[in-house]
């Protein structure tokens, strides 16, 4: 044997012997026996029943086919005795194996513990970076939903925004012209107010001449002369203030045309108060005595 | 008519697009009441134990009403009478319509005398237009309240007063004798006191104010038969002269504006005509001359011209003849007659007596068309004379078979009986202002 061989682990040599056994029974036989070499993988090898072959049996085997018959009464009890020994050492070496089998598969238990260890934890492993990816998956998962929860809703404000905006123009335009229309017809109303206040006013005019001339106590002081004058009214048609225009007439007659508008007050006046605002506060009288 | 300015109405038409830029209504006012100043008179206040004969505000009231000019609102209608200008409230005032306020004060301050002021206030302006303030006799009190009118009167139309003047007239009355007394008087404008300053048996005819308002001249006789004299007299000192002593007849002097010349009818030549007498010279120059009756000149305020009356072209019409002579302009067609014409102050008008069918009335004759405007109704008013303001046409009428004194305002709208005289009343002549 040599060294390398030697390196084996006994259960190995064991095996390889085994095998060579076999092969010598088989070359013994004659059988023919071809068969393909078995790669043995260390370590996932099958628990192979090998029968272990006494080296010193096969020894004796080679050496004393001779002595065989000879011996072979010292040889039955030699047998015996062998088969006593061998017995027992079958027990020995059966016990050996049973506890060689029980190391082994103590070994075997703990490799397959180890191994089951080792998958488990492989296993964990896998287990936990599926779960961990199962979670980033789910996490991913999640934030895209967030995400495109998030987008659709972004979208949606969007959408609705837009909506609203578009509702809101909707109705600011409708307000609009609701109120262009509103002011057109306030326009119109008011035009036609401002009509009916002149229309009221013109109407009075005959009677405000009249109210003036009937206060007019001194034309004689503008007997050939003519005078201007502003006067401003109130609602009431009150005269508020009077103001001579121009320069023309002497002072008498000036302040008899004065007095006429002073003593006039109120002057008719429309009394429509909303009449007010769009008439001209203001007459200018002249007078002028047809005498 | 109304005439509204239709810019106005333009804008309001085509005006739609914006605030209108209305002219504004224009009113021409034509007519009037014509009433004259509504003015307040309020009673003065007097302050004294004895209360003088003479009413102020009585005078100064009825020297306003006479003028036509103003209507004196009634004491009744004062809503108070304030005579301290702290008491016055403008509006008791506008509302009786009143344009003018006047209150006043007279104190007693003894020894017959008193001090008289007054206050005239724009009602309307709430403005005091005048205050014044005087110290005299009782005797004086009734020319205080016609001073007192007149500024009243000049500070309300602008027109000098004329109701511190006098007038001169000639009452005919007959004694207990039946025998005719003439009488050449003078009195206040409004015919209150009253002073004779010649008194006769003989016809005193054609008073006439000599432009100082102090000299009268005046037609006088002597006797029966003797001629007509012509006479100037101080009213204030009675001094007289003879300028003239007529055989024949005269009448109806008439002073220039100068005061150096008088125009009037002589009877020398058997005719009757216009002459022109220097005064201080005693000269005397004819100025028409025509078989007609020329009588009643008077002079142009600025000389040039004088009308008389004359019956050279049948009835008796106003002619005008320049001073200087040369052929006589007939003015008056209008009526069957039209005598004693006088120019007014301002030269543009001359009151007479027109007799348009209707008796003699006064009538104003107006020199730029000619048109005649009959002012009171006769059938025998006579004399007119224009205050010196020509505001007032004073005029001798009848009353019942009474002559009397009349007053009418220039536009013939107030006409008042001046003074009711024992016997007639007979050419008054309205003094120019006392120099």
């Amino acid at each position: 044997m040599n060294r390398a061989v030697r390196k084996f682990s006994r259960p190995v040599r064991a095996v390889i012997l085994a095998v060579l056994v076999h092969v010598a029974f088989g070359l013994l036989l004659g059988l023919s026996l071809s068969f393909k070499p078995q790669v043995i993988k260390p370590g996932i090898a099958k628990p192979v029943k090998a029968i272990v072959i006494d080296r010193s049996t096969i020894t004796h085997e080679e050496t004393s086919k001779k002595e065989a018959e000879k011996k072979r009464k010292k040889e039955s009890e030699k047998k015996r005795k062998a088969e006593a020994e061998k017995k027992r050492k079958k027990e020995a070496e059966k016990k050996r194996k049973a506890e060689a089998e029980k190391k082994r598969k103590k070994e075997a238990e703990k490799k397959r513990k180890a191994e089951a260890e080792k998958k488990r934890k492989k296993e964990a492993e896998k287990k936990r970076k599926a779960e961990a990816e199962k979670k980033r998956k789910k996490e991913a998962e999640k934030k895209r939903k967030k995400e495109a929860e998030k987008k659709r809703k972004a979208e949606a404000e969007k959408k609705r925004k837009k909506e609203a905006e578009k509702k809101r123009k909707a109705e600011a335009e409708k307000k609009r012209k609701a109120e262009a229309e509103k002011k057109r017809e306030a326009e119109k109303a008011r035009e036609q107010e401002k009509q009916d206040a002149y229309s009221a006013l013109y109407s009075l005019v005959g009677a405000i001449k009249g109210k003036i001339e009937g206060n007019w106590s001194n034309r004689l002081a503008c007997s050939g002369q003519e005078v201007t004058i502003s006067v401003k009214v109130n609602i009431s048609g009150e005269v508020t203030a009077v103001k001579m225009l121009g320069d023309s007439g002497d002072d008498a007659c000036r302040r008899s045309a004065e007095n006429a508008v002073y003593k006039a007050s109120p002057l008719p006046f429309p009394d429509n108060p909303r009449f007010f605002k769009w008439l001209d506060q203001e007459f200018t009288i002249i007078f002028k005595p047809d005498i | 008519m109304i005439r509204v300015f239709i810019a106005g109405v333009f804008t309001l038409l085509v005006g739609l697009l914006s605030a209108p830029t209305w002219a504004g209504i224009i009113i021409e006012v034509t007519k009037g009441q014509d009433t004259g100043i509504p003015i307040a008179v309020i009673p003065f206040h007097f302050q004294g134990q004895q209360r003088p004969n003479e009413n102020i505000r009585n005078i100064v009231s009825a020297d306003l009403y006479r003028s036509g000019r103003f209507l004196s609102l009634p004491p009744g209608d004062f809503l108070s009478r304030p005579s301290d200008p702290d008491q016055v409230r403008f509006k008791d005032w506008r509302l009786i319509k009143a344009e003018a306020l006047v209150i006043g004060r007279v104190s007693e301050l003894g020894n017959d005398h008193y001090e008289v002021s007054f206050y005239l206030y724009n009602v309307f302006k709430e403005k005091l237009l005048a205050g014044y303030r005087w110290t005299v006799g009782s005797s004086q009190l009734r020319q205080v309240a016609h001073q007192m009118s007149d500024y009243i009167y000049e500070a309300l139309t602008g027109i000098p007063g004329a109701f511190d003047t006098r007038i001169a007239y000639v009452t005919v009355e007959k004694d207990s004798s039946n025998i005719r007394q003439y009488q050449l008087m003078v009195a206040d404008s409004d015919g209150h006191n009253a002073q004779q300053i010649l008194r006769t048996n003989f016809p005193i005819l054609s008073p006439a104010w000599a432009p100082d308002g102090k000299r009268l001249a005046y037609v006088s006789f002597a006797s029966r038969t003797s001629g007509a004299m012509i006479w100037v007299q101080n009213v204030e000192t009675g001094d007289r002269r003879k300028l003239l002593q007529e055989k024949g007849t005269a009448s109806a002097p008439a002073w220039s504006a100068d005061g150096r010349r008088l125009a009037l009818r002589l009877s020398r030549d058997g005719n009757h005509d216009i002459y022109i007498l220097d005064v201080a010279a005693s000269r005397l120059t004819r100025l028409t001359k025509h078989p007609g009756i020329d009588t009643e000149p008077a002079w142009s305020p600025n000389g040039r011209y004088l009308v008389f009356t004359s019956d050279r072209s049948g009835r008796p019409h106003i002619f005008r003849i320049s001073a200087a002579g040369g052929p006589a302009e007939r003015l008056t067609r209008a009526g069957r007659e039209n005598a004693g014409a006088s120019y007014s102050p301002n030269g543009k008008h001359l009151v007479m007596v027109t007799n348009q069918g209707n008796g003699d009335q006064i009538g104003v004759f107006y020199t730029g068309n000619n048109e005649v405007k009959v002012l009171t109704d006769g059938p025998l008013d006579d004399s007119p004379t224009y205050s010196p303001n020509g505001a007032m046409i004073m005029y001798a009428t009848q009353r019942g078979n009474q002559g009397v004194l009349a007053a009418v305002s220039a536009d013939g709208r107030i006409k008042q009986i001046l003074r009711l005289h024992q016997g007639e009343v007979r050419e008054p002549a309205w003094s120019s202002w006392k120099q």
